[in-house]
């Protein structure tokens, strides 16, 4: 019996250790066929990609410079459309003032600030202001006053750091309403400074 | 003006010479002593009744009888002198008893059929057309006395007929005044009727109007020379508000002020050699005076405040003009000779346009409930006196060079015209027909 169980020990050791040494075997084995292959096969991605990669770009740039130039075309159509805008609104926006006054008053600074940041933005444009009246008082008066109104706009714009060299002025005193009626309403809106962008 | 009509007067060696002497001398006799050089007319009294004048139609004196329009035409001319002179009152034709073709010499007048209708005056006038030219006589005849108080002929061309009676009328007023008519000055004004701001000159009648600038932009503030020879003005043609001179015998315009900003409102000094105006080449208007080159003679006034409107006195001592240092617009005197500035108008807030007259007054415009009128007073402000009101705006009062009438501007009638009155607002007549507005008048002998 005992010689039996020996016997039975010796060979479930033998077919556990054959076992053992066996699937390690096995684990090896597999290792070294990984080491074997992989290079080749990152090797050959490696070239795969690179080769793609020396290729894509000059199919992709093609494409991302045809998409850029739509952009841009659409961009600088926007942005001419923006300046545009503001261009017209910066001519458009006058500033009134009071009967025989030339004193700028609150809305009037709001206005001017501005057009004086538009005119930090872009140093291309120069601006004429013309000074008006209404059809009230004495021609040579209203010449002289609407030149004040000019000036007064012109002063504050260059007390916003715009420079004296891009702003010129006329007076038109009563000469260029903007609403011929006369009536009070029409009064107000022609005692103004009206603006125009030059480059 | 006037270099082609000819003018041949009682007195010159002519076939009728004999005629008109022998009148003269029959007039000379029968004349009671008081009554010998009579002044019909006190234009220094400080009112002037009117006399009552009948003027018919004029006789065609030639056999053909060509141009039977002008017996019309030129009595209504010197009727309208008349009337504008504001001494005489011309009377309805509908009321003259008078039969056609009745006699031109005192003898053969009947008296009695114009003082009963009221006539004081009768002028009795005949013409006769030569060719391009007429030739006319006028005879004027005071009624209560029956007797004739002036003859006069004169020949021009017929298309300057009108020319023509105003010489005559001028001459009516010199013998009933004892001082020039204003009938053969001129006026420039602002017109828009072309829908731009040009220039025209016309008669001081308001006819015989010539546009005399193109410029399709603004034109502004004409002024005339002591001697009528020269124009200034304002005009936009080139940017902004810069000053010309036309001569009007040749035509030629010279930009003679051309600085930056404001180079505007120039009057003439009585020498004719110099110009007073705002200048703002420095940003601020002030007053300075130019030669006829534009070169700046003066800096009249320096001051931070708006100063406009210059006008001189006539012994060229003082400048009147406008200024805002007080906060509002008002008048003030500058003295040339020591630099003395007065104040001349405190009443109001919008005291402007001063305009000094040849007999030292100023006449101005001020804003008072919301409608301008004219005002006059002397050199110190004093003596005010109101010449319009209620009329709409009455505004640029511009005296006549004899300082009698003032030309002004209003929109009484909607649009603006102007019209002429006496120097104490008497009389306002319109003188201007044309389409759209007319302002700002310069009025030159």
């Amino acid at each position: 019996m005992k010689k039996r169980m020996v016997c039975g020990l010796i060979a479930l050791a033998f077919v556990c250790s054959s076992l053992f040494i066996m699937t390690s075997c096995a684990k090896k084995q597999i290792g070294v066929s990984e080491r074997v292959e992989k290079p080749v096969i990152v090797e050959e991605e490696k070239v795969v990609v690179v080769e793609e990669e020396e290729k894509a770009p000059v199919a992709e740039e093609k494409v991302v410079v045809v998409v850029e130039e739509e952009k841009a075309e659409a961009e600088r159509r926007a942005k001419a459309e923006m300046l545009a805008a503001k261009i017209r609104e910066f001519d458009t926006e006058n500033i009134y003032f009071a009967f025989d006054k030339s004193d700028l008053r609150p809305k009037a600074r709001a206005t001017l600030k501005k057009k004086a940041a538009f005119l930090r933005g872009d140093f291309s444009f120069r601006v004429l202001i013309a000074g008006n009246c209404d059809e009230r008082g004495t021609e040579a008066y209203n010449l002289a006053l609407g030149e004040r109104r000019a000036h007064s706009a012109k002063k504050y714009l260059m007390a916003l750091g715009i420079s004296g060299d891009r702003i010129s002025t006329v007076s038109y005193g009563e000469e260029r309403p903007a609403d011929p009626a006369h009536t009070p309403a029409a009064w107000e809106l022609n005692r103004r400074d009206n603006f125009t962008l030059l480059r | 003006m006037g270099s082609k009509s000819m003018f041949f007067f009682l007195g010159r060696v002519s076939a009728s010479l004999f005629v008109w002497m022998g009148l003269l001398f029959f007039t000379l006799l029968s004349v009671p002593e008081q009554c010998l050089g009579r002044i019909y007319i006190d234009i220094n009294a400080p009112s002037i009744p009117k006399f009552n004048i009948a003027i018919p139609d004029f006789k065609n004196l030639n056999e053909n009888k060509e141009h039977p329009e002008l017996a019309q035409k030129l009595a209504g001319v010197l009727s309208n002198d008349l009337y504008l002179s504001g001494y005489f009152n011309p009377m309805d034709k509908g009321a003259f008893l008078e039969e056609k073709g009745a006699p031109m010499t005192a003898e053969g007048i009947r008296f009695k059929d114009w003082s009963v209708i009221g006539a004081e005056l009768l002028l009795k006038g005949g013409y006769t057309c030569i060719g391009s030219r007429v030739e006319v006589v006028v005879r004027l005849f005071d009624v209560f006395w029956g007797r004739q108080i002036l003859g006069r002929r004169a020949l021009g061309e017929l298309r300057q007929y009108r020319h023509v009676m105003h010489r005559l009328s001028n001459e009516i007023i010199r013998k009933l005044t004892g001082q020039d008519g204003i009938f053969l000055t001129k006026l420039a004004f602002v017109g828009n009727a072309t829908g731009n701001k040009e220039i025209y000159v016309s008669d001081y009648d308001g006819h015989n109007v010539r546009q005399i600038t193109s410029d399709k932009s603004i034109a502004l503030l004409p002024s005339w020379s002591p001697d009528g020879k020269k124009l200034v003005y304002n005009s936009y043609k080139d940017g902004g508000p810069m000053l010309y001179l036309k001569d009007m015998a040749s035509g030629a315009v010279t930009r003679i002020s051309s600085r930056s900003g404001l180079n505007i409102g120039a009057c003439w000094a009585p020498n004719g050699k110099e110009l007073a105006l705002t200048l703002s080449r420095k940003g601020n208007s002030d007053i300075f005076t130019i030669n006829l080159k534009g070169e700046i003679l003066k800096h009249l006034i320096n001051h931070w405040a708006l100063d406009v409107s210059p006008t001189f006195s006539p012994d060229v001592t003082k400048i009147a003009f406008v200024s805002n240092r007080s906060g509002s617009p008002q008048i003030y005197t500058l003295d040339l000779t020591n630099g003395r500035k007065e104040r001349l108008t405190f009443e109001g807030n919008y005291n402007t346009s001063p305009a000094w007259s040849s007999q030292n007054r100023i006449a101005f415009t001020s804003l008072e409930d919301g409608a301008f009128d004219i005002y006059t007073m002397d050199l110190e402000g004093g003596m005010q006196k109101r010449l319009t009101e209620g009329q709409r705006n009455n505004e640029s009062p511009c005296w006549s060079p004899d300082g009698r009438y003032i030309v002004f501007s209003s929109n009484r009638e909607g649009r603006y015209h102007l019209y002429i009155m006496n120097a104490n607002g008497g009389d306002q007549i319109r003188i201007t027909s044309l389409k759209g507005d007319q302002t700002s008048p310069s009025w030159a002998p």
